[in-house]
Protein backbone atom coordinates (compact mmCIF):
# COMPACT_ATOMS: atom_id res chain seq x y z
CA UNK A 1 0.00 0.00 0.00
CA UNK A 2 2.90 2.58 0.59
CA UNK A 3 5.20 1.32 -1.72
CA UNK A 4 4.56 4.54 -3.92
CA UNK A 5 6.31 6.47 -0.70
CA UNK A 6 8.97 4.49 0.24
CA UNK A 7 11.49 6.04 -1.41
CA UNK A 8 10.74 9.45 0.23
CA UNK A 9 12.12 7.84 3.56
CA UNK A 10 15.53 8.48 1.94
CA UNK A 11 16.52 11.74 3.18
CA UNK A 12 17.75 12.66 -1.00
CA UNK A 13 14.69 12.04 -2.20
CA UNK A 14 12.33 13.67 0.26
CA UNK A 15 14.67 16.81 0.37
CA UNK A 16 14.23 16.65 -3.75
CA UNK A 17 10.45 16.29 -3.22
CA UNK A 18 9.70 19.64 -0.32
CA UNK A 19 12.50 21.46 -2.52
CA UNK A 20 9.93 20.87 -5.49
CA UNK A 21 6.67 21.21 -3.45
CA UNK A 22 8.32 24.70 -2.19
CA UNK A 23 8.93 25.60 -5.49
CA UNK A 24 5.08 25.32 -6.81
CA UNK A 25 3.77 26.69 -3.48
CA UNK A 26 5.46 29.56 -3.06
CA UNK A 27 4.49 31.64 -6.22
CA UNK A 28 0.86 30.34 -5.39
CA UNK A 29 1.13 31.61 -2.00
CA UNK A 30 2.37 34.95 -2.80
CA UNK A 31 0.05 35.53 -6.06
CA UNK A 32 -3.17 34.26 -4.32
CA UNK A 33 -2.48 36.28 -1.24
CA UNK A 34 -1.46 39.51 -3.24
CA UNK A 35 -4.96 38.99 -4.49
CA UNK A 36 -6.97 38.21 -1.93
CA UNK A 37 -5.70 41.37 0.39
CA UNK A 38 -6.09 43.87 -2.86
CA UNK A 39 -9.49 42.25 -3.75
CA UNK A 40 -10.42 42.16 0.15
CA UNK A 41 -8.60 45.53 1.61
CA UNK A 42 -9.71 47.81 -1.64
CA UNK A 43 -12.19 46.10 -3.71
CA UNK A 44 -14.55 44.27 -1.36
CA UNK A 45 -17.54 46.09 -0.24
CA UNK A 46 -17.16 47.57 3.57
CA UNK A 47 -19.16 45.78 6.13
CA UNK A 48 -22.31 47.26 7.09
CA UNK A 49 -21.83 47.55 11.05
CA UNK A 50 -18.15 47.68 11.28
CA UNK A 51 -17.62 49.80 8.35
CA UNK A 52 -13.48 49.31 7.13
CA UNK A 53 -12.14 47.49 10.28
CA UNK A 54 -13.67 44.59 9.25
CA UNK A 55 -11.11 44.47 6.80
CA UNK A 56 -8.66 42.63 9.07
CA UNK A 57 -10.29 39.76 8.84
CA UNK A 58 -8.97 39.09 5.30
CA UNK A 59 -5.85 38.33 7.44
CA UNK A 60 -6.72 37.09 10.65
CA UNK A 61 -9.27 34.32 9.46
CA UNK A 62 -7.47 32.79 7.79
CA UNK A 63 -4.47 32.83 10.36
CA UNK A 64 -6.66 31.80 12.80
CA UNK A 65 -7.79 29.21 10.67
CA UNK A 66 -4.43 27.88 9.96
CA UNK A 67 -3.20 28.10 13.62
CA UNK A 68 -5.43 25.22 14.28
CA UNK A 69 -4.89 23.18 10.88
CA UNK A 70 -0.80 23.03 11.82
CA UNK A 71 -1.20 22.03 14.86
CA UNK A 72 -3.57 19.30 14.13
CA UNK A 73 -0.99 18.16 11.11
CA UNK A 74 2.07 18.87 13.67
CA UNK A 75 -0.03 16.35 15.77
CA UNK A 76 -0.90 13.76 12.88
CA UNK A 77 3.15 13.90 11.45
CA UNK A 78 4.12 13.60 15.54
CA UNK A 79 1.95 10.08 16.00
CA UNK A 80 2.88 8.77 12.81
CA UNK A 81 6.79 9.14 13.90
CA UNK A 82 6.27 7.35 17.03
CA UNK A 83 4.11 5.25 15.30
CA UNK A 84 6.00 3.79 12.23
CA UNK A 85 9.73 5.12 14.03
CA UNK A 86 10.26 7.93 10.86
CA UNK A 87 13.25 9.89 11.76
CA UNK A 88 11.94 12.50 8.69
CA UNK A 89 8.57 13.04 10.36
CA UNK A 90 9.69 14.10 13.53
CA UNK A 91 11.85 17.02 11.07
CA UNK A 92 8.27 17.54 9.80
CA UNK A 93 7.26 18.52 13.40
CA UNK A 94 9.78 20.71 14.19
CA UNK A 95 9.71 22.56 10.77
CA UNK A 96 6.09 22.78 11.48
CA UNK A 97 6.41 24.27 15.30
CA UNK A 98 7.24 27.72 14.67
CA UNK A 99 5.55 28.99 11.34
CA UNK A 100 2.17 27.51 13.69
CA UNK A 101 3.61 29.48 16.41
CA UNK A 102 3.73 32.36 14.08
CA UNK A 103 0.14 32.12 12.61
CA UNK A 104 -0.89 32.04 16.41
CA UNK A 105 1.00 35.05 17.09
CA UNK A 106 -0.77 37.17 13.99
CA UNK A 107 -3.97 35.74 14.97
CA UNK A 108 -4.29 37.00 18.55
CA UNK A 109 -2.67 40.24 17.27
CA UNK A 110 -4.73 40.98 14.26
CA UNK A 111 -7.54 40.10 16.91
CA UNK A 112 -6.75 42.14 19.43
CA UNK A 113 -6.08 45.36 16.56
CA UNK A 114 -9.48 44.66 15.25
CA UNK A 115 -10.72 44.20 18.88
CA UNK A 116 -10.05 47.76 20.16
CA UNK A 117 -12.44 49.61 17.78
CA UNK A 118 -14.90 46.98 18.16
CA UNK A 119 -15.18 46.27 21.81
CA UNK A 120 -13.45 48.69 23.18
CA UNK A 121 -10.85 46.64 24.57
CA UNK A 122 -7.48 45.01 23.43
CA UNK A 123 -8.37 42.08 25.19
CA UNK A 124 -11.02 40.34 26.69
CA UNK A 125 -10.78 36.33 28.37
CA UNK A 126 -13.09 35.30 25.88
CA UNK A 127 -13.45 31.86 25.09
CA UNK A 128 -11.82 32.15 20.99
CA UNK A 129 -9.44 34.35 22.64
CA UNK A 130 -8.40 32.13 25.68
CA UNK A 131 -7.74 28.85 23.36
CA UNK A 132 -5.81 30.69 21.11
CA UNK A 133 -3.54 31.93 23.54
CA UNK A 134 -3.06 28.30 24.97
CA UNK A 135 -2.41 26.98 21.63
CA UNK A 136 0.32 29.42 21.51
CA UNK A 137 1.74 28.05 24.45
CA UNK A 138 1.41 24.64 23.29
CA UNK A 139 3.54 25.42 20.39
CA UNK A 140 5.97 27.29 22.12
CA UNK A 141 6.40 24.24 24.83
CA UNK A 142 6.84 21.52 21.55
CA UNK A 143 9.95 24.10 20.17
CA UNK A 144 10.89 24.59 23.67
CA UNK A 145 11.18 20.88 24.65
CA UNK A 146 13.13 20.40 21.55
CA UNK A 147 15.54 23.33 22.65
CA UNK A 148 16.22 21.72 25.72
CA UNK A 149 17.53 18.76 24.60
CA UNK A 150 21.50 18.39 23.58
CA UNK A 151 20.67 15.28 21.91
CA UNK A 152 18.78 16.26 18.52
CA UNK A 153 16.99 13.15 17.67
CA UNK A 154 16.02 12.86 21.62
CA UNK A 155 14.32 16.40 21.29
CA UNK A 156 12.59 15.87 18.33
CA UNK A 157 11.16 12.48 19.93
CA UNK A 158 10.02 14.12 22.68
CA UNK A 159 8.66 16.78 20.91
CA UNK A 160 6.42 14.76 18.72
CA UNK A 161 5.33 12.81 21.95
CA UNK A 162 3.92 16.71 23.29
CA UNK A 163 2.70 17.30 19.84
CA UNK A 164 0.21 14.27 20.42
CA UNK A 165 -0.47 14.71 24.01
CA UNK A 166 -1.43 18.39 22.49
CA UNK A 167 -3.27 17.21 19.69
CA UNK A 168 -5.75 15.03 22.71
CA UNK A 169 -5.74 17.70 24.50
CA UNK A 170 -6.54 20.56 22.03
CA UNK A 171 -10.75 19.93 22.00
CA UNK A 172 -10.71 19.35 25.42
CA UNK A 173 -9.33 22.72 26.40
CA UNK A 174 -11.31 24.16 23.53
CA UNK A 175 -14.60 22.99 24.98
CA UNK A 176 -13.71 24.02 28.52
CA UNK A 177 -12.39 27.17 27.62
CA UNK A 178 -15.95 28.01 25.71
CA UNK A 179 -17.79 26.30 28.43
CA UNK A 180 -15.70 28.76 30.95
CA UNK A 181 -17.10 31.71 29.12
CA UNK A 182 -20.79 30.85 28.16
CA UNK A 183 -20.42 30.39 32.05
CA UNK A 184 -19.14 33.79 32.92
CA UNK A 185 -20.54 36.50 30.78
CA UNK A 186 -23.01 34.76 28.15
CA UNK A 187 -24.17 37.68 26.83
CA UNK A 188 -22.16 40.21 27.87
CA UNK A 189 -19.87 40.01 24.44
CA UNK A 190 -22.01 39.51 21.52
CA UNK A 191 -19.39 37.39 19.76
CA UNK A 192 -19.02 37.73 16.03
CA UNK A 193 -21.46 35.42 15.16
CA UNK A 194 -20.79 33.97 11.84
CA UNK A 195 -22.58 36.40 9.95
CA UNK A 196 -24.21 34.84 6.63
CA UNK A 197 -21.52 36.81 4.25
CA UNK A 198 -22.16 38.71 1.12
CA UNK A 199 -19.87 36.20 -1.60
CA UNK A 200 -18.35 39.64 -2.71
CA UNK A 201 -16.72 39.49 0.95
CA UNK A 202 -16.27 35.71 1.19
CA UNK A 203 -14.26 35.16 -2.29
CA UNK A 204 -11.27 37.12 -1.15
CA UNK A 205 -11.67 35.62 1.94
CA UNK A 206 -11.64 32.35 0.46
CA UNK A 207 -8.72 32.67 -1.62
CA UNK A 208 -6.44 34.28 1.11
CA UNK A 209 -7.22 31.07 3.32
CA UNK A 210 -6.22 28.95 0.63
CA UNK A 211 -2.90 30.66 -0.28
CA UNK A 212 -1.94 30.85 3.43
CA UNK A 213 -2.34 27.01 3.45
CA UNK A 214 -0.24 27.08 0.41
CA UNK A 215 2.61 29.55 2.54
CA UNK A 216 2.17 27.09 5.16
CA UNK A 217 3.34 24.71 2.63
CA UNK A 218 5.88 26.18 1.02
CA UNK A 219 7.16 27.53 4.34
CA UNK A 220 7.19 24.03 6.44
CA UNK A 221 9.13 22.22 2.88
CA UNK A 222 11.34 24.85 3.32
CA UNK A 223 12.29 24.45 6.40
CA UNK A 224 11.81 20.81 6.17
CA UNK A 225 14.58 20.45 3.49
CA UNK A 226 17.04 23.08 5.43
CA UNK A 227 16.63 20.85 8.95
CA UNK A 228 16.94 17.94 6.66
CA UNK A 229 20.63 19.36 4.97
CA UNK A 230 21.42 19.97 8.34
CA UNK A 231 21.06 16.81 10.02
CA UNK A 232 22.57 15.18 7.08
CA UNK A 233 25.42 17.09 6.73
CA UNK A 234 28.16 14.55 6.90
CA UNK A 235 26.43 12.87 4.08
CA UNK A 236 27.61 12.84 0.32
CA UNK A 237 24.69 13.79 -0.96
CA UNK A 238 24.34 17.24 0.63
CA UNK A 239 28.17 17.74 -0.30
CA UNK A 240 26.83 17.57 -3.87
CA UNK A 241 23.85 19.79 -3.90
CA UNK A 242 25.85 22.43 -1.59
CA UNK A 243 28.81 21.75 -3.69
CA UNK A 244 26.54 22.96 -6.45
CA UNK B 1 6.23 -11.83 40.92
CA UNK B 2 2.66 -11.05 40.22
CA UNK B 3 1.81 -7.56 39.20
CA UNK B 4 -0.11 -6.92 42.02
CA UNK B 5 2.37 -7.67 44.61
CA UNK B 6 4.66 -6.12 41.74
CA UNK B 7 2.62 -2.63 42.17
CA UNK B 8 2.51 -3.20 46.49
CA UNK B 9 5.93 -3.71 46.34
CA UNK B 10 7.46 -0.43 44.25
CA UNK B 11 5.21 2.05 46.02
CA UNK B 12 5.63 0.90 49.21
CA UNK B 13 9.55 1.10 48.23
CA UNK B 14 8.57 4.89 47.49
CA UNK B 15 7.49 5.12 50.76
CA UNK B 16 10.48 3.40 52.55
CA UNK B 17 12.81 5.60 50.38
CA UNK B 18 10.88 9.02 51.15
CA UNK B 19 10.42 8.26 54.98
CA UNK B 20 14.64 8.29 54.77
CA UNK B 21 14.93 11.12 52.98
CA UNK B 22 12.55 13.37 54.66
CA UNK B 23 13.21 17.09 53.91
CA UNK B 24 12.78 15.69 49.58
CA UNK B 25 9.02 15.64 50.50
CA UNK B 26 8.32 18.27 52.84
CA UNK B 27 10.45 20.94 50.41
CA UNK B 28 6.89 21.51 48.54
CA UNK B 29 4.91 21.40 51.46
CA UNK B 30 6.95 24.29 52.78
CA UNK B 31 6.50 26.49 49.10
CA UNK B 32 3.10 25.31 49.08
CA UNK B 33 2.37 27.45 52.72
CA UNK B 34 5.10 29.84 51.71
CA UNK B 35 2.71 31.09 48.32
CA UNK B 36 -0.46 31.00 50.15
CA UNK B 37 1.09 33.09 52.81
CA UNK B 38 2.72 35.57 49.75
CA UNK B 39 -1.15 36.68 49.12
CA UNK B 40 -2.53 37.68 52.33
CA UNK B 41 0.63 40.06 52.47
CA UNK B 42 0.51 41.81 48.97
CA UNK B 43 -2.84 41.95 48.86
CA UNK B 44 -3.47 43.35 52.36
CA UNK B 45 -5.14 41.66 55.11
CA UNK B 46 -9.19 42.93 53.56
CA UNK B 47 -10.98 39.53 54.89
CA UNK B 48 -13.64 40.29 51.66
CA UNK B 49 -11.27 39.87 49.36
CA UNK B 50 -9.01 37.07 50.70
CA UNK B 51 -11.95 34.97 51.16
CA UNK B 52 -13.17 35.61 47.42
CA UNK B 53 -9.74 34.81 46.34
CA UNK B 54 -9.18 31.63 48.45
CA UNK B 55 -9.85 29.37 46.09
CA UNK B 56 -7.79 30.49 42.90
CA UNK B 57 -4.87 31.01 45.57
CA UNK B 58 -5.50 27.23 46.88
CA UNK B 59 -4.62 25.93 43.22
CA UNK B 60 -1.88 28.57 42.09
CA UNK B 61 0.34 27.08 45.21
CA UNK B 62 -0.67 23.58 44.14
CA UNK B 63 0.59 24.12 40.69
CA UNK B 64 3.31 25.75 41.72
CA UNK B 65 5.10 23.27 44.21
CA UNK B 66 4.11 20.64 41.57
CA UNK B 67 6.51 22.57 39.62
CA UNK B 68 9.20 21.88 42.21
CA UNK B 69 8.33 18.53 42.91
CA UNK B 70 7.76 17.24 39.50
CA UNK B 71 11.60 17.15 38.41
CA UNK B 72 12.28 14.85 41.21
CA UNK B 73 9.20 12.38 39.69
CA UNK B 74 11.76 10.18 38.09
CA UNK B 75 15.28 12.01 38.09
CA UNK B 76 16.55 9.58 41.19
CA UNK B 77 15.65 6.63 39.23
CA UNK B 78 16.80 7.34 35.87
CA UNK B 79 20.55 8.77 37.06
CA UNK B 80 21.29 5.21 39.57
CA UNK B 81 19.93 2.98 36.93
CA UNK B 82 17.04 1.53 38.65
CA UNK B 83 14.36 2.39 36.23
CA UNK B 84 16.46 0.78 33.42
CA UNK B 85 16.60 -2.16 35.52
CA UNK B 86 12.75 -2.69 35.58
CA UNK B 87 11.99 -1.21 32.48
CA UNK B 88 14.24 -4.45 31.10
CA UNK B 89 12.87 -6.87 33.97
CA UNK B 90 9.68 -7.57 31.58
CA UNK B 91 7.30 -5.94 33.84
CA UNK B 92 4.79 -3.80 31.88
CA UNK B 93 6.14 -0.04 31.53
CA UNK B 94 2.82 1.65 31.87
CA UNK B 95 2.42 -0.57 35.41
CA UNK B 96 5.41 0.66 36.24
CA UNK B 97 5.18 4.27 35.50
CA UNK B 98 1.60 4.13 37.00
CA UNK B 99 2.87 2.57 40.66
CA UNK B 100 5.01 5.83 41.06
CA UNK B 101 2.28 8.23 39.78
CA UNK B 102 0.24 6.98 42.92
CA UNK B 103 2.94 6.96 45.14
CA UNK B 104 4.03 10.29 43.95
CA UNK B 105 0.78 11.32 44.81
CA UNK B 106 0.90 10.30 47.90
CA UNK B 107 3.76 11.80 49.12
CA UNK B 108 3.62 15.00 46.97
CA UNK B 109 0.09 16.32 46.56
CA UNK B 110 -1.99 14.39 49.29
CA UNK B 111 -0.04 16.47 51.77
CA UNK B 112 -0.54 20.16 50.08
CA UNK B 113 -4.07 18.99 49.89
CA UNK B 114 -4.33 18.72 53.44
CA UNK B 115 -2.70 21.64 54.21
CA UNK B 116 -4.81 23.87 52.04
CA UNK B 117 -6.83 23.85 55.10
CA UNK B 118 -4.36 26.84 56.17
CA UNK B 119 -6.41 28.61 53.64
CA UNK B 120 -9.43 28.50 56.15
CA UNK B 121 -7.78 31.17 58.80
CA UNK B 122 -4.95 32.35 56.50
CA UNK B 123 -7.25 33.80 53.80
CA UNK B 124 -10.61 33.48 56.08
CA UNK B 125 -11.99 30.98 53.52
CA UNK B 126 -15.66 29.42 54.80
CA UNK B 127 -15.55 25.87 55.71
CA UNK B 128 -17.96 24.63 53.88
CA UNK B 129 -16.41 26.14 50.67
CA UNK B 130 -13.11 24.81 51.83
CA UNK B 131 -14.66 21.16 51.51
CA UNK B 132 -15.67 21.57 48.00
CA UNK B 133 -12.16 22.80 47.21
CA UNK B 134 -10.36 20.26 48.66
CA UNK B 135 -12.40 17.94 46.70
CA UNK B 136 -11.71 19.93 43.37
CA UNK B 137 -7.90 19.23 44.33
CA UNK B 138 -8.04 15.99 45.72
CA UNK B 139 -9.24 15.09 41.54
CA UNK B 140 -7.47 17.93 40.19
CA UNK B 141 -3.92 16.72 41.88
CA UNK B 142 -4.64 13.39 40.20
CA UNK B 143 -4.45 15.08 36.68
CA UNK B 144 -1.29 17.23 37.92
CA UNK B 145 -0.08 14.26 38.74
CA UNK B 146 -0.63 12.32 35.72
CA UNK B 147 0.35 15.11 33.16
CA UNK B 148 3.10 16.13 35.03
CA UNK B 149 4.52 12.46 35.05
CA UNK B 150 4.40 12.70 31.23
CA UNK B 151 6.25 16.25 31.74
CA UNK B 152 8.80 14.88 34.08
CA UNK B 153 9.75 12.00 31.91
CA UNK B 154 9.92 13.85 28.95
CA UNK B 155 12.41 16.44 30.53
CA UNK B 156 14.33 14.01 32.75
CA UNK B 157 17.73 13.66 30.69
CA UNK B 158 17.64 16.86 30.20
CA UNK B 159 19.87 19.23 31.87
CA UNK B 160 18.23 22.76 31.11
CA UNK B 161 14.66 21.46 30.72
CA UNK B 162 13.96 23.21 34.42
CA UNK B 163 11.81 26.33 33.27
CA UNK B 164 10.15 24.04 30.56
CA UNK B 165 8.27 22.32 33.06
CA UNK B 166 5.89 25.32 33.56
CA UNK B 167 5.31 25.72 29.47
CA UNK B 168 4.28 22.15 29.56
CA UNK B 169 2.50 21.86 32.28
CA UNK B 170 0.63 24.56 32.76
CA UNK B 171 -1.38 24.51 28.99
CA UNK B 172 -2.24 21.18 29.55
CA UNK B 173 -4.02 22.01 33.06
CA UNK B 174 -6.10 24.65 31.84
CA UNK B 175 -9.30 22.73 31.77
CA UNK B 176 -8.49 21.34 35.10
CA UNK B 177 -8.64 24.85 36.31
CA UNK B 178 -11.55 26.08 34.55
CA UNK B 179 -14.22 22.98 35.78
CA UNK B 180 -12.36 23.83 39.36
CA UNK B 181 -13.15 27.53 39.29
CA UNK B 182 -16.91 26.61 37.95
CA UNK B 183 -17.38 24.12 41.14
CA UNK B 184 -16.19 27.12 43.38
CA UNK B 185 -18.03 29.59 41.94
CA UNK B 186 -21.53 27.40 42.43
CA UNK B 187 -20.20 26.53 45.89
CA UNK B 188 -20.32 30.04 46.72
CA UNK B 189 -23.76 31.10 45.52
CA UNK B 190 -24.84 27.66 46.97
CA UNK B 191 -25.97 26.28 43.75
CA UNK B 192 -25.41 22.45 42.95
CA UNK B 193 -22.01 21.72 42.21
CA UNK B 194 -21.84 18.15 40.92
CA UNK B 195 -21.46 18.37 37.69
CA UNK B 196 -18.24 20.19 37.55
CA UNK B 197 -16.28 18.10 39.92
CA UNK B 198 -17.94 14.80 37.98
CA UNK B 199 -16.14 16.14 34.91
CA UNK B 200 -13.03 16.89 37.34
CA UNK B 201 -13.30 13.24 38.17
CA UNK B 202 -13.97 12.13 34.35
CA UNK B 203 -10.61 14.43 33.12
CA UNK B 204 -8.37 12.54 36.24
CA UNK B 205 -9.64 8.33 35.35
CA UNK B 206 -8.65 9.70 31.06
CA UNK B 207 -5.60 11.20 32.45
CA UNK B 208 -4.89 8.40 34.49
CA UNK B 209 -5.78 6.08 31.68
CA UNK B 210 -3.53 7.46 29.13
CA UNK B 211 -1.00 9.51 31.01
CA UNK B 212 1.04 6.53 32.09
CA UNK B 213 1.50 4.63 28.08
CA UNK B 214 3.15 8.42 26.97
CA UNK B 215 5.06 8.59 30.52
CA UNK B 216 6.47 5.04 29.47
CA UNK B 217 6.66 6.34 25.91
CA UNK B 218 9.00 9.11 27.09
CA UNK B 219 11.04 7.49 29.49
CA UNK B 220 12.40 4.75 26.71
CA UNK B 221 13.02 7.72 24.88
CA UNK B 222 14.95 9.48 26.99
CA UNK B 223 16.85 5.70 27.82
CA UNK B 224 18.09 5.63 24.28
Amino acid sequence: MFRWLHPYAKPEKAYQLSMAFQKFFMPIAIIGLLVGCVWGLMFAPTDYQQSDSARIMYIHVPAAIWSMGVYMSMGIAGFCALVWQIRLLEISVLAMAPIGAAFTAIALFTGSLWGKPMWGTWWVWDARLTSELILLFLYLGVFALFQSFDDKRTGAKAACILAVIGMVNVPIIHYSVEWWNTLHQGASITKLDKPSIAPSMLWPLLINIVSVLCLFIAFTCYRFATELLRAESHRKWVLEILGK
Amino acid sequence: MSFSKFFVHSIKRDLQIAAIQKHEFLLPVLFFILVIVLFPITVGPDGKLLARLASAVGWIALILSMLIALPRMFAEDYENGWLEQLFLSGTPHSLIVTSRIISFWLLYCLPLVICSFLLVPFMSMEINLWSVLVQTLLLGSILTACLGAVASALLVSSRKGGGVMALLLIPLLIPALIFAGAAMDAAQQSLPYTAPITILAALAVFSLTIAPLATAQALKLNMG
